[in-house]
Order: C-alpha cells, then sequence, then structure tokens
C-alpha cells in the first residue's frame, strides 16, 4: 500500500501543487508572525543590552522588571573595595530644560561615562572635556536645528526637601560633538546631551546615588564572576544583587515586550483564519482527488486493501503535502523577514523596533505543526469518503461513476438551527446597546459585542455548512441569466458549476469566508467611521472657533475701536472686522466663516437633570456650566454647525455641550434679572449658543470677537494644522478653537486600521483563490475526456475557454457577492454592538470599496482559470478521449 | 445453513471451490423492482474453468458480483472453498479477497501509477504477505511479461494489459478467480492468447477460474458453461464448442 500512495503522490504532483501553495501561504504568514516577534525581542535585547556591552556585572534592585539598584556614594566605595572589581560606574541620568527662542523642551541629559565603560560613539566632533561643553545625540540635534559650535542655554529646576521648592539653575553649553543616536528604548528619550559628570553633580549634589541610572561593575582580569557577585551582594542594600548584563537585560525585556506580544496575538487572529481558510480549500483538494480516484480506490478494496489502509493511505499523502509544503512556508518566512530587514531595516533602524534577524525555535516548530495539523484534519473528512468506496465500483462501467454525494437533511436542520439561533442572538445583542442608549454603564456594550460576536461565530457556521444548498441555487440562478447572452459554452458552465454542489460549495464557501471577512471589517469600519464623526460632530459641531484675543479693557486701541464701532466697551476682546471675515475666508480649506457675537458668561448655573444621566444630578456630576456665550442666527447656525438636524437653534434654548444638555441654564441678565433657558446639545464643552435674541437679554455686546469656521470635507489633520497656522499668520494673538483636528485623526486612525486589516485579511482571499483555481483545474483534469468529446462535437476551442472561464467568474463572483453581502450584514450589526451605547448609529455602507473587492475577486477567479483552460483547450480531442 | 459463525459448508469440501445455494437477489422496490437472481443454486467445482453466458440483463455479473462477496444476496448462501461468505463483515470480506479470490476486470485493471511488476505484486504489498519469487517467475514466464514488467500500464497494449491482471490473480493462487468479461476489449488475437492461458493455469496449475462473457467462441475455451435467463439457471454444457453454445443460446432467445 505504501508504495501505490507513494506512486499515486507522484503521479498527483501537479495536482498538489496548489493546496501545497495555500499551505505555504498559510504557514509562511504564521511563522513570519512569529519571526517578527523574536525579531522585534531581539532588536530591543540588542540596543537595551548595548549600554552594558562593557559592564561584566550590573547591579539590579533585585525586583523582577529589571531596574538598577541605588547606589550612594558610600556603597559606592564599599563596592569598590570588594576583591576582584576593577571599576565601578554609576550612570548620572537627569532631565534638563533646553531654552529656545520658541519655548522650551524637556531633554535627557548624562554624564559622559569613563572611558572604559564608555558604550556612547561618536559621530562628529569631540565629547565634553569642562563643564560648559556638551555633546548632543544625532537625533536630537536634528530635532532642535543644533550643530557643533552652538551654544545653548539650560535650566535646571533644582528640588530642596527641606524648603520644598525649586530653585532655576541656568547655564549655558557649547556644543562640542554629536553621538550617534541611542537604540535604547528603555530610555526616557530617545538621546539628549551627554555632558561631564562634574556639570551634572554642580546641578544637583542631592542626585548621587538617586538618579535612574544602573550601576555597572568591570571585573579584574581573571576574577570569578559569580564570586565576586556574592560579595558585592553583600554589600548592597535592600536585596539588591549583582547579576550579569545578559540576565538583566532580560529581566529588562519581559518588562518591555508586552507590545510585541500583543501585535502577535492581534496578528495570531489573522494567521488563524487564513489556517482555517486554508483547511477549507485542503479539504476540497483531497475530496476532488478521492473521488478522481475512485476507481483505483475500489481496484485496491477488490485487490484486499482493507478500509483502514485506504484511510491511511489519503492521509499519508496529505501529511507529505504538509511536511514539505510547511518545511517550505517556513523557509519562505525566513527569506522574506530577512529580505524585508535587510531592506527596511537600515531605513527604519530602532524606530521601527527591528533591526535583528532572529528566528528562535517557535518560529519554526509551530508554524510547521499547525500546518501538518490543520492538513492532517482537512484531510480527514475525504479520508473517510475514500473509506466508503466499495470495492463493486471497480466492476462499474467508468461513465456510471458518480462521485457527488447528495447533502443530507441533517446538515439542512442543523445549519439552519445554527443560522436562525446565531443570527438571532447576533440581531438581539446588535439592538441592545442602541435601545438601552447611552445611559448604560459600560457593561452592556461589552455583553453586546461579547453576544454578537458568539453569535456571528455561530451563524457563520451554519451559513457555511447551508453553503452547499444556497450556492449551487445562486449560480443556477444566475447562470439562467448569463446563459442568455454566453450561448452554449454559458449553460455548459452553469451546469459544470452545480453538478457537484458540495464541491461547488466548499470552494465558494472558502472565498466566501475570506471576502465576507474583508466586507465586515470595511463595513463595520465605516459605521463606526461614520457614527464616531457623526458623534464628534454633535460634541464639537463647529470645526474651528477663532477669538480674536483678549487685548485687554483698559487698552486705548481697544477702546477707540470698539468706540467707534458704537458698542459697549466691556469686552476686552479685539473686534472681528469684516476685512477680518474676508481674509479667514481666503484660507486654503476654509469653506464658510460665520462672525458671531462673545461674552463672557459670570454667574451661569445648571438644575434639573440631563438628558444623557438619569441619575445625578450636574453636582453629583461635577459638571461645571458653560462659561461662554455665543449669538448667532439659526440660519447661520444650521450652515456652519456639524451637529444633526437634531440640534436646532431657536428662542428660549441655549445649545449646550451633550453632557449638560436637558438641564436648566439659570443666568443673570443685563438688567440684572435671573433668565433661565431650555438646553439642547448642539455646542462644545463650556460653550452656550444662543439666537441672537436671547443673547441680547444676557449681554450687551453688539461686536463680533468671534469667527466660527466650517472648513471643506475631507481635510486630513495635516492639512487642518495648516490652516490653524495660516489663521495664526494673519492673527497672532488669536485663540483657535474646534475638534476638526481630533476628528481628523480619528479618520486616519479608522482608515488606517482598516487598510491593515484588508490588508492581513488578503492572505486568506490569495489562499481561498488558489481554491479556486484548483478546484477548476482539478475538475478539467477529471472532464478531459468529456471535454474531448465536446470538442469532437463541434465546441471551439474559444467556445471551451469561454465555458472555464464563465465557471470561474460564476464561482468566485458569486461566492464574492454572498460573502460581500453576508459581510455588510454582519459589519453592520457588529458595529451597532460595538457603538449602538454611544448613540446615534450611522448606517454606511462603503459601496465603493465593497464593489472592488467583488470585482477583483471575479477577476482573479477569471485569472484562476486561465492556466487550467489553456491546458484543456491545448488537448486536441483524440488524445482528450484517450486518456482514462 | 442458518449459522453464519460456522465457517465450514456441509458436504463439498473438497470438490468445491465456490458454490451459490437458492440465492436471490432483488434491485430497487415496487414497479422499479428486477429480481435479478431467481432462487440459483449452483456449484463450481474446484479446478475447472466454467463460463457463465446469458442475455443481456440475465444476471451474470450480478452472480459473479455475488459470489466474490462484493454485493450481498437478499436471501440464500454463497460460500467460497469451505467458507461461507454470506453475512460476513468488511473486514472479513477484506481477508477474504486478500487470501481467496483473485479478479480480472474488462477494463482499468490496473494501478496506473504503479508499473506493471508492482501491480502483479500489490495484493501481497497490500496483504503485507510474503511473495513466493519462484511462482512469481513461473507466472511471468508463462505469460510472457518478462520484458514488460518495468512498464506502466499506459505503456502496454490491451492485451498485455489483461495478462499483467491475469498474472496478478494467479500469483496468489487463491480458491476462484473471477474475470468478468476479461477479452471484451481485446481483438480477437489478444483475446484467444488470454484465453488460452486461462485455460492454461486451469488445466496445468488446477486453478479454479469462473468467467463472464457474451462471446461464445471465448466460452469454447471453458471446461463448462452455464447458461442464465432472467436470473435463473437456464442451462449448463460441458466442453461444448462454440457452435453447440450458439445453439443452446439461441434457444434462450437471446
Ligand atoms: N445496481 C443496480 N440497480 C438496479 N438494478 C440493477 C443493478 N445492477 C443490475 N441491475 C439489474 O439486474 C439485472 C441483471 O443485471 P446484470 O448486470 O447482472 O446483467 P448481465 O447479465 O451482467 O447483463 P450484461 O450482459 O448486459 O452485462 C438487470 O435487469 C439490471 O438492470
Ligand atoms: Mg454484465
Amino acid at each position: 500500500m505504501r508504495r501505490a500512495t507513494i506512486a499515486s503522490i507522484r503521479a498527483h504532483i501537479p495536482r498538489l501543487v496548489a493546496v501545497s501553495l495555500a499551505i505555504i501561504l498559510a504557514v509562511a504568514f504564521m511563522s513570519a508572525t512569529l519571526i517578527l516577534n523574536s525579531s522585534m525581542k531581539a532588536t530591543l535585547r540588542e540596543s537595551i543590552g548595548q549600554q552594558y556591552a562593557r559592564a561584566d556585572l550590573v547591579l539590579s534592585d533585585g525586583s523582577s522588571y529589571g531596574a538598577g539598584a541605588v547606589v550612594t556614594q558610600d556603597t559606592e566605595a564599599k563596592i569598590a573595595a570588594v576583591d576582584g572589581v576593577e571599576g565601578i560606574y554609576i550612570p548620572l541620568v537627569s532631565g534638563i530644560s533646553l531654552l529656545q527662542d520658541d519655548g522650551e523642551v524637556g531633554l535627557q541629559v548624562e554624564a559622559l561615562a569613563p572611558e572604559e565603560f564608555r558604550t556612547t560613539t561618536l559621530k562628529s566632533g569631540s565629547f565634553p572635556a569642562t563643564d560648559t561643553e556638551a555633546a548632543v545625540d544625532e537625533s536630537t540635534a536634528k530635532q532642535h536645528n543644533l550643530a557643533i559650535g552652538d551654544v545653548i542655554s539650560t535650566r535646571f529646576d533644582r528640588y530642596s526637601e527641606n524648603t520644598e521648592e525649586f530653585t532655576p539653575i541656568t547655564s549655558t553649553l557649547t556644543i562640542v560633538g554629536i553621538t550617534n543616536a541611542s537604540k535604547n528604548p528603555a530610555a526616557f528619550s530617545s538621546g539628549g546631551l551627554t555632558v561631564t559628570s562634574a556639570f551634572i553633580s554642580a546641578l544637583d549634589p542631592n542626585m548621587y546615588g538617586t538618579s535612574y541610572g544602573v550601576t555597572q561593575v568591570a571585573l579584574a582580569a581573571g576574577a570569578d564572576a559569580s564570586a565576586v557577585a556574592a560579595s558585592i551582594d553583600a554589600v548592597l542594600p535592600d536585596g539588591g544583587e549583582a547579576i550579569t548584563p545578559d540576565a538583566f537585560v532580560s529581566l529588562t525585556l519581559a518588562s518591555l515586550t508586552g507590545g510585541a506580544d500583543l501585535l502577535t496575538v492581534v496578528l495570531m487572529v489573522f494567521v488563524g483564519i487564513a489556517l482555517l481558510v486554508c483547511a477549507l480549500v485542503i479539504a476540497n483538494t483531497f475530496a476532488v482527488l478521492v473521488s478522481q480516484r475512485t476507481r483505483e480506490l475500489a481496484l485496491l478494496r477488490c485487490l484486499g486493501a482493507d478500509a483502514r489502509q485506504v484511510y491511511r493511505s489519503v492521509l499519508f499523502e496529505a501529511v507529505v503535502v504538509a511536511v514539505v509544503a510547511s518545511v517550505l512556508g517556513v523557509l519562505v518566512a525566513i527569506g522574506l523577514m530577512s529580505g524585508l530587514l535587510a531592506v527596511f531595516g537600515p531605513l527604519l533602524g530602532s524606530a521601527a523596533g527591528l533591526a535583528v534577524l532572529s528566528v528562535d525555535a517557535s518560529a519554526l516548530i509551530w508554524p510547521i505543526v499547525a500546518g501538518i495539523v490543520v492538513t492532517l484534519v482537512a484531510a480527514m473528512g475525504p479520508a473517510r469518503q475514500a473509506t466508503r468506496v466499495a470495492p463493486l465500483q471497480a466492476m462499474r462501467p467508468v461513465d456510471a461513476l458518480e462521485a457527488g454525494v447528495r447533502a443530507g437533511k441533517g446538515r439542512f436542520a442543523v445549519g439552519l438551527v445554527l443560522v436562525v439561533v446565531g443570527g438571532a442572538l447576533l440581531v438581539f445583542s446588535s439592538v441592545m446597546p442602541t435601545l438601552i442608549g447611552p445611559s448604560g454603564n459600560g457593561s452592556e456594550a461589552i455583553l453586546g459585542f461579547f453576544g454578537a460576536f458568539v453569535g456571528s461565530a455561530v451563524s457563520v457556521v451554519g451559513v457555511i455548512m447551508l453553503a452547499v444548498f444556497y450556492v449551487p441555487a445562486v449560480i443556477r440562478g444566475i447562470g439562467r441569466l448569463t446563459g442568455r447572452f454566453f450561448g452554449v459554452s454559458g449553460r455548459l458552465a452553469t451546469l459544470n458549476s452545480v453538478r457537484n454542489p458540495r464541491r461547488t460549495a466548499a470552494t465558494a464557501s472558502a472565498l466566501i469566508i475570506g471576502v465576507g471577512l474583508v466586507a465586515t471589517i470595511l463595513t463595520a469600519g465605516q459605521v463606526a467611521r461614520a457614527t464616531l464623526v457623526n458623534e464628534l460632530g454633535e460634541r464639537e459641531p463647529i470645526d474651528l472657533s477663532v477669538s480674536t484675543g483678549y487685548v485687554g479693557v483698559d487698552s486705548s486701541v481697544d477702546a477707540s475701536v470698539n468706540a467707534s464701532a458704537g458698542s459697549s466697551v466691556d469686552t476686552g476682546y479685539a473686534p472681528l472686522t469684516s476685512a477680518d471675515v474676508t481674509a479667514l475666508g481666503g484660507i486654503d480649506g476654509v469653506d464658510l466663516v460665520v462672525p458671531a457675537l462673545s461674552a463672557d458668561l459670570g454667574s451661569a448655573s445648571l438644575s434639573g437633570s440631563s438628558e444623557e444621566s438619569t441619575s445625578g444630578s450636574a453636582d453629583d456630576w461635577g459638571y461645571s456650566p458653560p462659561w461662554q456665550a455665543i449669538s448667532v442666527s439659526p440660519e447661520a447656525y444650521a450652515s456652519v454647525a456639524r451637529a444633526s438636524e437634531s440640534a436646532q437653534l431657536r428662542d428660549g434654548v441655549a445649545l449646550v455641550s451633550s453632557e449638560i444638555a436637558g438641564k436648566k441654564l439659570t443666568l443673570t441678565g443685563v438688567d440684572g434679572t435671573q433668565t433661565q433657558f431650555d438646553t439642547s446639545r448642539g455646542s462644545s464643552d463650556g460653550v452656550a449658543i444662543f439666537t441672537p435674541s436671547d443673547f441680547a437679554k444676557i449681554s450687551s455686546t453688539t461686536t463680533p470677537t468671534i469667527a466660527l469656521l466650517k472648513l471643506d470635507d475631507g481635510l486630513t489633520a495635516a492639512q487642518i494644522l495648516q490652516v490653524r497656522d495660516a489663521i495664526s499668520a494673519i492673527f497672532p494673538s488669536a485663540s483657535i478653537g474646534g475638534a476638526s483636528v481630533e476628528r481628523a485623526v480619528y479618520e486616519q486612525i479608522i482608515d488606517t486600521l482598516l487598510l491593515i486589516v484588508t490588508g492581513l485579511l488578503a492572505v486568506a482571499i490569495v489562499i481561498a483563490l488558489i481554491g479556486v483555481s484548483n478546484t477548476l483545474s482539478l475538475s478539467v483534469i477529471e472532464r478531459t475526456r468529456e471535454n474531448a468529446l465536446l470538442r469532437a462535437l463541434g465546441l471551439t476551442r474559444a467556445q471551451l475557454r469561454g465555458m472555464l472561464a464563465t465557471e470561474a467568474i460564476l464561482m468566485s463572483g458569486i461566492a464574492a457577492l454572498i460573502g460581500t453581502g453576508l459581510g455588510i450584514l454582519y459589519g453592520v450589526l457588529g458595529a451597532m454592538s460595538l457603538f449602538g451605547a454611544i448613540g446615534g448609529i450611522v448606517v454606511s455602507v462603503p459601496w465603493l470599496s465593497l464593489l472592488a473587492v467583488v470585482v477583483v475577486a471575479a477577476l482573479a477567479g477569471l485569472l484562476a482559470s486561465v492556466g487550467p483552460s489553456r491546458r484543456a483547450a491545448r488537448l486536441t480531442p483524440i488524445e482528450g478521449l484517450a486518456t482514462n | 445453513m442458518s449459522s453464519v459463525s460456522t465457517p465450514v459448508a456441509t458436504n463439498d469440501r473438497v470438490e468445491s471451490a465456490a458454490r451459490a445455494n437458492d440465492v436471490v437477489k432483488v434491485y430497487g422496490k415496487g414497479d422499479t423492482q428486477v429480481v435479478a437472481l431467481d432462487h440459483v443454486t449452483i456449484d463450481f467445482p474446484r479446478g475447472k474453468f466454467t463460463a457463465i453466458m446469458g442475455p443481456s440483463g440475465s444476471g451474470k455479473s450480478t452472480l459473479m458480483h455475488c459470489l466474490a462477496g462484493l454485493d450481498t444476496v437478499d436471501s440464500g448462501t454463497i460460500s467460497i472453498g469451505d467458507t461461507i461468505v454470506t453475512g460476513m463483515n468488511d473486514t472479513q470480506l477484506t481477508l477474504l479477497r486478500r487470501k481467496r479470490v483473485g479478479f480480472v476486470f474488462q477494463a482499468f485493471n490496473l494501478v496506473p501509477t504503479l508499473d506493471a511488476e508492482q501491480n502483479i505484486l500489490l495484493p501481497s504489498d497490500l496483504a503485507k504477505s510474503p511473495v513466493d519469487r519462484i511462482w512469481f517467475e513461473q507466472v511471468v514466464d508463462t505469460l510472457g511479461l518478462r520484458g514488460r514488467l518495468k512498464h506502466r500500464p499506459s505503456e502496454l497494449s490491451g492485451g498485455q494489459q489483461q495478462r499483467v491482471a491475469v498474472a496478478r490473480a494467479l500469483l496468489g493462487r487463491p480458491d476462484v478467480i473471477f474475470a468478468d468479461e476479461p477479452t471484451g476489449n481485446l481483438d480477437s488475437k489478444a483475446g484467444a492468447e488470454v484465453l488460452s492461458l486461462l485455460r492454461r493455469a486451469s488445466r496445468e496449475m488446477g486453478q479454479t477460474i469462473i468467467m463472464v462473457t457474451h462471446d461464445p467462441a471465448a466460452a469454447a475455451y471453458a471446461d463448462r458453461v452455464v447458461l442464465l435467463a432472467d436470473g435463473e439457471i437456464a442451462g449448463d454444457l460441458d466442453g461444448a464448442g462454440p457452435d453447440e453454445i450458439l445453439a443452446a443460446l439461441g434457444r434462450l432467445g437471446a
């Protein structure tokens, strides 16, 4: 049997190429992810370790997270006296402010290590020799425009325990050298100033022994490290211990690599999806191979093979494929990652946390194990199917053989139950947060998301189980339409696609899962984006507000301007002239400028309960009343604000932030009486918007001092910052408010996340498309005789190719359509479960992107048909009929 | 014959290689019901070459499938040698096929991915039983396959493929070799070669052979011809020639 199996594998190699490719991809994906993790850690290890490169021992405080022991001058002397200790170095590290024209920035300042411990290297110039000299690292120099010869001013705030006060100490330093940037991510910053230790000691005599630097010890030649370490431990206070730099780096690493691990966990989810899709492709391939080998298997059974031998022969074939493909997959991953590092490593360096390629055993073993297990599990179904081949089937004439197994009623029932139960849970979990609304305390959202997740998982299993029923039906339906356009080859293609419903359904399922996930992510992302943007619009309806700036009540200029404008002079703000409005409107990216009156609210108070919180009064929640009043006409507000229809400005109602909306706002009017307003959401925190007639009751101001700006849609955060810069350039003293930058940043974050997730899911889709090509080429091989017969009966080569292309497009296009449909459903419901509690779900479907996904999938399917159909068309009718 | 667990048939321990006892086989249900075998009792003596003939649809293949344990019977019993086949489970049937019966089919006899020698050795390979090399060499020489052992089925002529199948069947020295239209796909010369090989195997090696055929000329190579009609035994000729067989068939209305 072994021999027959091996011969069969050898003969089937061309048929196994595609499935191997699918396994290679999935395994490479997993391996690359693990290599990424270990490489990030290795890079980190190298960069952390670099600073202790010249130490034999370092002094840890004995904690598990890699902190240095505190070493006082006293202790230092004791350690230096230990037998075998050659030198000791306590790094002095502190923070200092660099004073520049446009403000001050915090920098790390570090004492230059003695020669024998020094790991900092010079890029140019020299190390500081006196306490008026400093070296600066490359990236800090670039960031703050520093060069050799520059003289900088610094300030250090020395804290005195006695007086509990800070004393500023300013110094002047000359830059004498540029050092290479530190790669240590554990450092407070990427680098800073290197100065003499005398300089630092002078800043703060008490700093000694309290800085965060890790004390390093060098040993005399021939000294026994562990014996010396033990002696040092004895003099170190509070559990501190001397350990090797390696051991210390491991401690630091463990406390730092949570990020790398989290990334790996997230990536592993996508690896899991790729493996799942891969399993579907494998199962399908082996099912096809088994059905193609039905006669051979029956013959083997006649000749005395028992069911177990047949079962094992299929699994053996799977194991061989799995081992070969998995090993190749790991090699591909290693090649890919080392290539990536070679190309991008020098470019990104430590910024990406990736400089050292590290392939640890887990990155080799686990992907191979996963590849083999997934392949074996996936091949079990087909193997069991193979054992059901009856010996009698060897006696039947060829054409009577029908491999197609009819799908059972049990499958239908189970699938339906899963869809109904899972679907109900999903819908309930998605709608619940919206119904409960924002009053919930957050646990509903988590519960809702969890329910939606479970519901989705359960119903998706059902949907895939039912695929065997609806996929052929959909293909038949759509095929009937296309048959009209493509004539006989279109009709034949439709019949071919549905002749083996289980195979078609399995192939389609792989693609449905891949495309469905992408569609889900795209839709959920779009809904999330629209909902968040909408919510931000409600909370911060004005893109930008520009206040002219406080110029002082007593300013003569102010007074004269205000006087000439004939208004009251009590605001203290410069007036916004019509020239200003024109200037603002002329800035690129500004859509609309609405000048508005503004007044400070001195004695506002809130009462009653807000719309959002059903319990607790304003005081309980600590919300303060608005401090600024703005007046615009309802029409102007409608045109400039991004709030929804519900935010309507009218007399008697003040628009306030959503936290306090619904409370009563009581203000002292110009005439000294108390006026009470209803409130409704439609403004940002601290600002209340009134109609001009209401505003007149609380302020006598008639000169606009604030401009409300609406920006063009779709500006990036960078563009909005440019707008703000342009405004600052025109009005240097203006203060600019508004959350448009935030909104743009949110949009960008969501878009970036979507792009990454889609990219990661693309691996699964590529595997699914390999599956489409595989199924097609296998069925072409299987139908060689039949296709030859068709050719002999007058089907042209082009018609044959057309038939196979139509089959491919039908299968991949319809799978993509179904996947997209499901994805929209799951995406909207999933987003509702997550964001429903925030309120105001905006259902928005990214039609264009989804259309692109469907078109790409269909085209990829077409591409997948090119190979098989060329092979089929190349065969002459005679050659085709001769094969068996 | 009610007990299945006693695998010993009553009297014909020595003479019978295969035996059908009051076998009924019905296909389908209701209107489409076909009685393929209608109370068939027949005995195939050891060492004889028997041909089964009859009109199309008369139940020849069905009888052979039932005798070989490939298909179940609705009533009656089948025995191979002294073993009762009826009621055996899949494992027992597999063991039976390994040791006790051989097959030669009309087509698709060989595993296309294995060469001739590997195909011949496949049953002993599957059973993991040792190969009698002397017997192997003898069979290969007798069938004239010496120069073809390393060829794949696709590199062999139809007649050579059938001879490989015969060699495979002979190698295991089974109780019975079943052959369903073994010459159906061959021209008369290649067919005659295969048939005389089968006859030699039966005469010189004492091999029991049961062959289904349509061709009176092929049946004439057999020691005995059993005639079937509508699922019943309709005749039993010993050492008949082609003309005699043709005449007997004619009487059946075929
Ligand atoms: N699997 C089956 N299902 C239903 N009916 C069957 C089946 N196999 C055979 N039959 C019927 O049983 C009867 C006997 O069939 P069988 O194949 O034994 O005939 P045969 O004598 O071998 O004919 P031929 O010479 O054409 O091969 C026929 O009427 C046939 O239609
Ligand atoms: Mg027949």
